[in-house]
């Protein structure tokens, strides 16, 4: 038992860089604040009631969301994009992350409102619980307006909220693999289902925009079972990647190339793919950057800092 | 009876509050506390742990809490697609560019549309599809005017976040653009079998689900 705890504690407090964090930071503001900038959110509020019929009054209390309301709505997002560029700039990040955290929770549903209460795969469901758990951690300690500090630290209270989000990212891809085997077994990795997925995908007209790769894949059944296999085994196997640093590299690059190949495969777009950057390793930029100014280097296990 | 609507938008709203106070609690910048921050850290991860590891497993989805099932099934033979269309007064059908129904996705109102529209009285389905209509005609108008057709883009052009979906972007073309008025909106289920729709798209066998005339 000693054992597991002892690999559980060196697994959530090894000594973290306040660059990762930071970078954690600026892509999520960076990322909710390209989603919020692309849609129309708060004109949702002002459509005809007609579209809000079917909306349970308890999911409307959830959110906070009522219809005709949208200059409201307008004035929260530009609150929320506010407290969002302060995050990103690292100016009070206590208060404008949890804030922009909290208004997406009200704004994010939105999208989907009209027909269900869970706007999961539109991009704010990763975003909303990081903000919250960045707003109560070190993470403007560097690349942050108006800090200065002579000295640098590394400790655990930057790696373990960095996990935290690294986890959150992680999970959607195991249980994307995961529901694949739950629901359709290991026929869900054979040619056949991946030919169809990918004539669906690509030539029902209303959304058939790349259809080359499509065209050529279904015509090569051994190219769709590796992409069916590969694609489960590198979903179900992702988590490794909180445990082994050094295959992150190439991971990243093949889960790069798996949403590009996606995108023109199957015209779809996995919008929490920027948010794969808060597993690049940004201390070494950090290295170079404190090696310029000349920065000391100390650990610490606990932080107080004037957030 | 227990609503069960109820109780899972209570469940999602506890589950989203004991987040926040659990971030709060465990936040390693504090410096007075009773319970050591490592054990605080330690305690907080598990938590998140069980909490969206339970709700993706089971598939309870507390939004934000999700479970992530992306495309996770089999795909059928065949399967039925809600497929709405406008007709000009010549009688010729027309795919409506998605952006014209912005601020509604054109994402959401296909699912709306396919899980909603026909549960409503026929009063109310006329009324939308007069909105509908008129969504399109303005994105037709400014489409000729050079205008942006809709609004997603207004801020960021074309390095806005694109939808989940890609959809084809027919009236970038100009003589792409369908001639107006449009007489009628109707909606089709088209039975779509892969294996037939990439032999001959045009001949997706459907059927109309409903049809409003507007102009006479």
């Amino acid at each position: 038992m000693s054992a597991v705890r002892a690999a559980w504690e060196r697994w959530l407090f090894r000594d973290g860089s306040p660059y990762d964090l930071a970078a954690a930071r600026v892509v999520f503001c960076v990322h909710a604040l390209w989603l919020l900038l692309s849609r129309s959110l708060p004109d949702i509020s002002d459509l005809p009631r007609v579209y809000w019929q079917f909306v349970p009054a308890s999911t409307r209390w959830r959110y906070l969301l009522f219809p005709g309301h949208g200059q409201t709505e307008w004035a929260i997002q530009l609150i929320a994009m506010s407290a969002l560029v302060c995050g990103m700039l690292g100016v009070r990040t206590r208060v404008s992350l949890l804030v922009s955290g909290l208004l997406l929770y009200h704004l994010a549903p939105l999208e989907t409102i009209i027909w269900s209460d869970n706007a999961m795969e539109r991009g704010f469901e990763v975003t909303i619980l990081a903000l919250v758990i960045l707003s109560f951690a070190p993470c403007a300690e560097v690349w942050a307006v108006g800090r200065r500090r002579s000295s640098m630290r590394e400790g655990w209270p930057y790696h373990w909220p960095l996990l935290l989000l690294q986890i959150l990212v992680v999970e959607i891809y195991f249980l994307a693999g995961y529901h694949k085997l739950h629901h359709a077994g290991l026929a869900w990795m054979s040619a056949d289902n991946m030919r169809r997925w990918l004539l669906a995908l690509s030539l029902w007209q209303p959304i058939s925009v790349h259809t080359a790769l499509a065209r050529y894949l279904v015509e090569h059944p051994a190219l769709c079972a590796a992409m069916g296999v590969g694609t489960v085994v590198f979903e179900l196997t992702a988590p490794v990647i909180l445990f082994v640093r050094r295959i992150r590299p190439a991971w990243l690059l093949l889960a790069l190339a798996l949403h590009i190949g996606i995108i023109f495969s199957l015209n779809i777009v996995f919008l929490n793919t920027p948010q794969l950057l808060i597993f690049v390793n940004w201390g070494q930029l950090g290295a170079l950057q404190r090696w310029r100014a000349g920065y000391r280097v100390r650990a610490v296990d606990t932080i107080a800092l004037p957030t | 009876m227990i609503d069960r609507i109820l109780v899972r938008d209570v469940l999602a709203v506890a589950c989203f509050a004991t987040f926040v106070g659990g971030a709060a609690w465990s936040r390693t910048t504090q410096t007075i506390a009773r319970v050591p921050a490592r054990r605080r850290a330690s305690l907080f991860t598990i938590w998140l742990l069980v909490a969206t590891l339970g709700i993706g497993l089971l598939e309870r989805d507390l939004y934000p809490f999700t479970s992530w099932p992306l495309i996770s099934w089999l795909y059928p033979r065949s399967y039925p697609l809600r497929r709405y269309i406008l007709v000009d007064a010549r009688g010729a059908e027309h795919d409506i560019d998605g952006r014209a129904w912005e601020p509604l996705s054109a994402d959401e109102l296909a699912s709306w549309m396919a899980m909603r529209f026909m549960g409503l009285d026929s009063t109310r389905r006329d009324s939308v599809a007069r909105d509908l209509m008129r969504r399109a005609t303005a994105g037709v108008e400014r489409a000729r005017a050079g205008q942006r057709i809709g609004t997603y883009d207004r801020f960021l052009g074309p390095f806005s976040a694109p939808l989940f979906h890609v959809h084809p972007q027919p009236w970038n073309d100009s003589g792409a653009l369908p001639p107006l008025p449009f007489q009628a909106f109707q909606l089709y289920v088209e039975t779509w079998d892969p294996d037939d729709g990439a032999r001959k798209p045009a001949n997706v066998p459907r059927k109309l689900l409903y049809e409003y005339r507007g102009v006479k």
